[in-house]
Order: structure tokens, then sequence, then C-alpha cells
């Protein structure tokens, strides 16, 4: 009997998967994600971008996969504490097939069009990656894994990675297979989905040489820092492919991720299901969980847009006529010069006393890191900081967001109003 | 307990990285993040900072976002003062503003700034890892011997042998005498 199976992919062409791991692709939560968007109401600015977290999923399964062979291949390990650090054949196997189901797993709790006002929407101390354990732990998901030999604690740890897998810690060999997942400066997620979103949303910036980035990957002690801890970095023949997917991010967060009008659907998509979930949350229960996708909001928000007496209505329709809120105010590094650091919060506070909180909407996010520190294997056998090696990874800027919006109907004169007084109320001489 | 303000923790870090520096430190985000790690435990305070085992022992992602983002505000650079290693963490001189603005509202962390900035200056990142990682166990397991918490650092970063994993335990539990007799109260 075939033990292979193939999924035809636009990015990756052709995704393969064993028998016993198309029974996790098979599974219910994993099923739910052929239902959730990968880019939220992105659609509505990029018309292509409808794709879904399920075949994202698939493609952070397969270059995971690639990567760890790359990493662990005899050739590719030039040092003592990476080699000490890599399981014998035995273990090599189980941690290729737990990497590859917690990079299929990653991504199951995600609520109703992915991130989109997550914080808000569920309790104190839930977040997806929260639900994403919860499943990975259910019984559905004990009996696969079962079935596979793998521990449901060593998936978590590697699908959620450090930050949120307590109580469970990750020690070294855990810490750089999570990286390679999830990993800020080269995870297989990151390299997915900018390939992936600027594919559909038509956005060429996302692209870089990830066949190459990928075959120089190498587990590197951090000697550059002084210390033996081995960590993901590459050769410096890939230094050129990093720099690509660098570039590739900070042009995909400007254009797409981070685009306002993006940003404000949202925003009025959070303000919906606000209103229209039961105490303005989602639950956490795993079979509600399970029940609920984009289909459910999107026919929700079709309802309260009919039905012009419903209390949703006026928010179903800011989605559904395109009503959305415009930008009048962006907050720029000069803003700050008055010691008031986050001044957007300042504008809107007294946008919301002038106009009244209907009509004002703030949106601030904390810079992301531009781009990662890790290190890099030279030439002549040294490692380096990639921050040191590369001058355009040095010199990446962060992108942040610190925007705040109004009705349409009253953009003008909150732009006249912004002029007028921006300086008395950010301190600025 | 409520949350130290962003504007709060900005001129706490520009304080903690002139003091580092002025005590000829490389000041790189590892002193940062270790120190500020032990900082909020001995002060008991709430930066907001949740740390876990990760990049070369105790590592705030909390930490990482607002460094980040006092970067991209301008109130700390990256500066490479030695080829081939990783930035050095440095005050612009907006920082140093946005420090004197908000300098009466963090003078309690003066001491406990002090202190580490004196452990902590001329350490390079192998001795930073071994010793954060200790006070990390230590912390958890308050009531375990030695022995037990040089192996449990060693099972958490293998690189760090045993006799390594046990001069760091020692070193910690030095370090927390002397803060608890210098800070009394305040101290964990």
């Amino acid at each position: 009997m075939k033990q292979s199976h193939e999924f035809r992919d636009p990015i990756h062409t052709f995704i393969s998967v064993r028998t016993e791991e198309r029974n996790v692709i098979d599974s219910r939560p994993f099923q739910r994600l052929r239902h959730i968007h990968q880019l939220a109401l992105s659609y509505l600015v990029y018309p292509g971008a409808t794709h879904k977290r399920f075949e994202h999923c698939l493609g952070v399964m397969d270059i995971a996969s690639r990567i760890f062979d790359i990493v662990t291949a005899a050739e590719n390990v030039h040092h003592d504490s990476v080699r000490e650090l890599i399981p014998d054949a035995t273990g090599r196997s189980y941690w290729k097939s737990v990497l590859r189901m917690a990079a299929l797993c990653h991504d199951l709790g995600h609520l109703p069009f992915s991130h989109a006002a997550e914080k808000e929407l569920l309790p104190e101390g839930y977040d997806h990656e929260r639900l994403t354990k919860d499943i990975i732990y259910s019984d559905e998901m004990e009996t696969i894994w079962k079935t596979m030999k793998l521990t449901s604690d060593d998936i978590v740890k590697l699908a959620v990675g450090p930050k949120r897998a307590a109580p469970l810690q990750l020690n070294t060999w855990e810490t750089v297979l999570a990286e390679i997942i999830i990993g800020d400066a080269l995870g297989a997620d990151r390299m997915d989905y900018l390939l992936r979103d600027s594919y559909h949303a038509g956005v060429t910036y996302g692209t870089f040489d990830h066949h190459r980035l990928i075959n120089t990957l190498r587990i590197l002690p951090t000697t550059y820092e002084d210390s033996d801890e081995p960590a993901l970095g590459l050769e410096a023949g890939g230094l050129e492919s990093s720099e690509g997917l660098m570039l590739a991010r900070h042009f995909m967060y400007k254009q797409v991720y981070l685009h306002h009008i993006r940003r404000v659907y949202d925003i009025h998509l959070k303000d919906f299901l606000v209103a229209w979930l039961p105490e303005g949350k989602f639950s956490t229960e795993l079979s509600k969980h399970l029940n609920i996708s984009d289909v459910e909001v999107l026919a929700a928000i079709r309802s309260a847009y009919e039905g012009e007496h419903s209390l949703q209505h006026p928010l179903a329709r800011r989605i559904q006529c395109r009503e959305h809120f415009r930008r009048f105010y962006e907050a720029s590094l000069m803003d700050t010069q008055g010691g008031i650091l986050v001044p957007g919060k300042i504008i809107a506070q007294a946008a919301e006393a002038k106009f009244g909180a209907d009509n004002i909407r703030y949106d601030h996010i904390q810079p992301k890191p531009a781009a990662p520190i890790f290190p890099v294997l030279i030439f002549d056998g040294r490692i380096e900081s990639s921050l040191q090696r590369s001058q355009v990874l040095a010199r990446m800027p962060e992108i942040g967001v610190d925007n705040v919006y109004c009705d349409k109907s009253i953009r003008a004169e909150a732009v006249k109003w912004r002029d007028l007084n921006i300086n008395t109320l950010l301190k600025l001489a | 307990m409520e949350r130290l303000s962003y504007s709060c923790r900005c001129a706490l870090v520009v304080e903690l990285a002139n003091r580092l520096r002025a005590r000829g430190s490389w000041c790189g985000e590892t002193h940062l993040q270790k120190a500020i790690f032990i900082l909020q435990d001995l002060t008991r305070s709430n930066f907001g900072y949740k740390f876990i085992i990760y990049k070369h022992g105790p590592y705030s992602f909390e930490l990482n976002s607002d460094l980040t983002a006092m970067r991209a505000a301008n109130i700390v650079e990256f500066q490479f003062p030695r080829e081939g290693y990783g930035p050095s963490i440095a005050p612009t001189s907006f920082g140093e503003r946005v420090f004197k603005l908000h300098e009466e509202n963090i003078q309690q962390y003066f001491p406990a700034l002090n202190f580490l900035a004196d452990w902590f200056a001329a350490s390079d990142v192998r001795y930073l890892e071994k010793v954060a990682t200790a006070y990390y166990v230590t912390k958890k397991n308050p009531r375990d011997p030695a022995v037990e918490r040089a192996k449990k650092l060693n099972s958490l970063k293998p690189h760090v042998d045993i006799p390594a994993a046990e001069e760091a335990v020692r070193v910690v539990d030095e370090k927390r005498s002397q803060a608890k007799l210098r800070f009394g109260e305040i101290a964990a």
C-alpha cells in the first residue's frame, strides 16, 4: 500500500506526507484550518489574499523538515558542542517526526480570521498558542500521537516554542528545533508566510531565495558572544538570502500586514465580534472552538447587515459596505521629541473627548525587531554575529504602528483639529 | 501591583546601560536581559517581564520588545565596537532626556542597579549565562541543595558542565546573601 502522499502546492510544488501523518491532516482540528483566512480581512485590500491557514501549515511542515535534514547532516556539523547536541539516528528520526507534526499543528488554535484582536476576544490568560496546546493534548489528537509513538509534550514544546510552552521547559536541542519552526530569524513559519502571502496578495516584495537560505542553515555555537550555546545560524554564503528574507519581511509588513486599511478592518471586525459573541468573547471550550471558523463569522456579518434593526447592523455595514474609518494621524519620530513616547495614544484620547469615542479608533503595535541576531560561519571558520557581518541587516529599520482613525464623515474636521492641537498635546516646541 | 510605565521602563534601561558602560561593560542585550531579570526579582517589582529559559538562560520576550521599541524611538542605539561581535547597546542623547524626565520615579532602583552593574559589568556572556541560569534554577527550587540545582542547570544548558554549574550556583547563593544584607526588606 502507498505510504507517501503528495499535496500540490503553488509555493513548494509538492508537499509529501506519510500515511500516519495524513491522520493528523484529516483530523477535525486540522480540517478546520481550511476555513481560517491566513490574512484575516486583508482580501478587502488585496483581493487575492484569500488563502487559508491549512496550506500554510503544510508549507511550514515541508520547510521545517528540509531544514532539519540540512542542519543535522554530518557534513554540516563542524563543532563539538553541536555534535554533542544532535541525537543518534533513532533519536533524530523521532525528533524529525515531532518537528514535522509540531510544524503542522503550530496554528491549530487560531481564532476565526487568525490574529485579529485575539487579546480582546479571549478570556484573560488565553491566546491562540494556549488553544493550540489544548488541541494537541485533546483526546482526538492523543490517539493519533500514540499510534505514531510521539509524546504530546514534545510536540507542544516545538509547536509553541519556549515563550508559550510553560510549565514545560525546553533544553537547548528543543530550543533549536523550535527555532526551526517559529524562530524570528530563520524559522520555517516566517519563510512560508512571506512566500505564500506575497504570492496570493500579488505583492512580489515577499520573495527571496529560500532554497539557498535553507541549504546554508547550520547549528552553530554563539562564539561571537563568548558562549558555547548552539543556535540556528547560517554559512556566510547564505547571508544575502537572509538579507533577502529580512527585506521581504520589511516590505511585507509595510505593504500588507500593517497596511492602515487592513488594520482598521481588524478593528471593525473586533467591534463586530465583541457585539456578536456571548459576553463578547470566544469560548475556550475545544468543542466550541472547533465549531467556529471564518464561515460562521462571515454568515453572521452578512445576516446582521441584512437585518437593518439588528444591534450589530452598523458594525456589520462597516465591513460589508467598506465603510471603514479613515486614518487622520500617524505618529512620526519627530512627534516624540517632547518626551511623549507613544503620541498616538494622547491624540486618540483627546480626539475621543472632542469627537466622541464612537467616532475614533486607535491602533498601536510596538515596533517589531528589524533583524534578529544569529551566528554566521565565515569561510575561515570563525563565527560572527549577523549584524556585524551584514550592513544590510544592521541597518534594517524597525516598523511599528501608532495610528488614529476617525469616521469617514468627520475626517476633514479631525485633520483640521489635529493640526491646531498637535503641538500642545505632544508638548512640542 | 501595577506594571511600571513604559516611559519609566525606558528610563530604567537607559540608567542600567549607563551604569554598566561606566564600569567598562560591553553592555549587549544579554547583559541587560540578565541584569533586569535579577533586578525585577531582587526589588520584587512588576516591570511586566516574564522570563523563561531561552537564549543564554533567563530571557524575556517582553523586554526584547521594549528594547526594539526603544531602538525605534532613538532612545538607545546599537554600536559595534569590536569586529565579529554582536552589538553593544548605548543610550542616545534623546535617551538621556527621557531618563531625566523620569529619574525621580525610578530612584528606588539605583542601589540595586549599582549592585548589578558591579556584578555584571566585567562579565562575558558565558559567565552571564551560567549565573543567570543558576539564579533562575535557585528561584524555582529554593530548597534544593546546591548539587541538585547544579544538575538542573546542566540539564537545561548541557554545554555548562557540572563543575561550572556548581560554581555558578555557589556564586548565586553568595550574591543573594549579599543582596539580602544590602537591600534588607526588598531582597528576595
